[in-house]
């Protein structure tokens, strides 16, 4: 049983960092892609999906009593928030010098997922922070 | 006379599996306790951050909120209804082929046939999204059809286990539409707090 949680946990987190590349291919979230190009980013999130299905499904029967419908739902909301949270990390490294410019911030611009198109994720954080100790 | 129903529509659909292997391995990936589940989520995970405008975003955003709290709220109901009402699965009534006459494609679950607990989540993502955004709702409630379809096949559940479970869902929909209501302005607050937090 532990083997499957596990199992579970990482076939989610695999999915969702494909999910998660293909949205910031989708709607241009520089910020969170691990890619310059859009293009690959779609690639990687077909090749992780399909991926991490095929691992999950083929590799092991799961025809088998396991997970219990709400340690299924917990485990997908840990697996897609420890996905976010990779992707955050490691896309704000690859993108370090993504427009350092808007480390000058910029107060009038109201803060959203819309702000990653220009800046890493722990830049917004930061620059929020900032701006929110200028008044 | 409903019960007499039931068995005859099982039986219809049940006998068809057996008959061709990859129908049936499509069937039991179907059915699985995973596959459809997963998928859902995935879906509603993307929508999470789709829309052309914001308004269209803060409405899927919220329709994902709904969906979310109706799923939750129809596998609390179907744990009452476990806890009141034990019918026994199609299998332990009619035995397992060659002996008996279901057609066993899956393991033998043991908690109770009626309600289908799959069938009350995926219809509760499905309609709770369907509120938001009525193009991804109906893409979603194929698949909710699907694994309704596929637990009878793979012999696990009985038709009315899965109206059943597609009615608590219906029904945990609307209340996590009251809910959201009652407790208005707190979703609000919170997704204005994950817009801060660029989560939203």
């Amino acid at each position: 049983m532990g083997n499957l949680t596990a199992e579970f946990f990482f076939f989610v987190f695999i999915s969702c960092c494909g999910v998660l590349q293909f949205v910031a291919s989708y709607r241009r979230l520089k910020g969170i892609s691990f890619f310059q190009r859009t293009i690959s980013g779609y690639l990687f999130a077909v090749l992780a999906i399909a991926g991490a299905f095929c691992w999950f499904f083929i590799a092991e029967n799961r025809h088998a009593p396991g997970l219990e419908g709400a340690e299924v739902f917990a485990l997908f909301i840990a697996g897609s928030l420890a996905a976010f949270i990779f992707t955050a990390c490691l896309s704000s490294v690859i993108k370090r010098k993504l427009h350092l410019s808007m480390e000058q911030d910029n107060p009038g611009e109201k803060p959203g997922l819309d702000s990653l198109r220009r800046m890493t994720y722990f830049q917004a954080i930061a620059g929020y922070f900032r701006n929110k100790d200028r008044g | 006379m409903i019960q007499s129903a039931d068995k005859t529509i099982f039986f219809w659909i049940n006998d068809l599996a057996g008959r061709v292997p990859i129908i049936d391995r499509f069937m039991r990936l179907m059915g699985t306790d995973y596959f459809i589940p997963v998928c859902m989520a995935l879906v509603v995970f993307v929508l999470w951050f789709a829309g052309r405008d914001p308004e269209r975003i803060e409405r899927n955003q919220r329709a994902v909120w709904c969906a979310l709290i109706g799923a939750g709220l129809a596998c609390a109901i179907v744990a009452i209804c476990n806890a009141f009402h034990d019918r026994p699965r199609p299998f332990e009534m009619y035995g397992v082929y060659p002996t008996g006459q279901v057609h066993l494609l899956f393991y033998e679950p043991t908690d109770p046939s009626f309600p289908s607990n799959i069938a009350a989540t995926t219809f509760a993502f499905a309609s709770g999204i369907w509120l938001g955004n009525r193009r991804v709702g109906w893409l979603l409630l194929l698949p909710a059809f699907l694994v309704g379809f596929a637990r009878v096949f793979i012999g696990v559940h009985y038709p009315f286990d899965i109206l059943g479970g597609t009615l608590i869902g219906l029904m945990a929909t609307l209340g996590a539409l009251l809910v959201l209501r009652i407790t208005e302005p707190f979703p609000t607050w919170v997704l204005k707090v994950m817009r801060k937090l660029y989560l939203a």
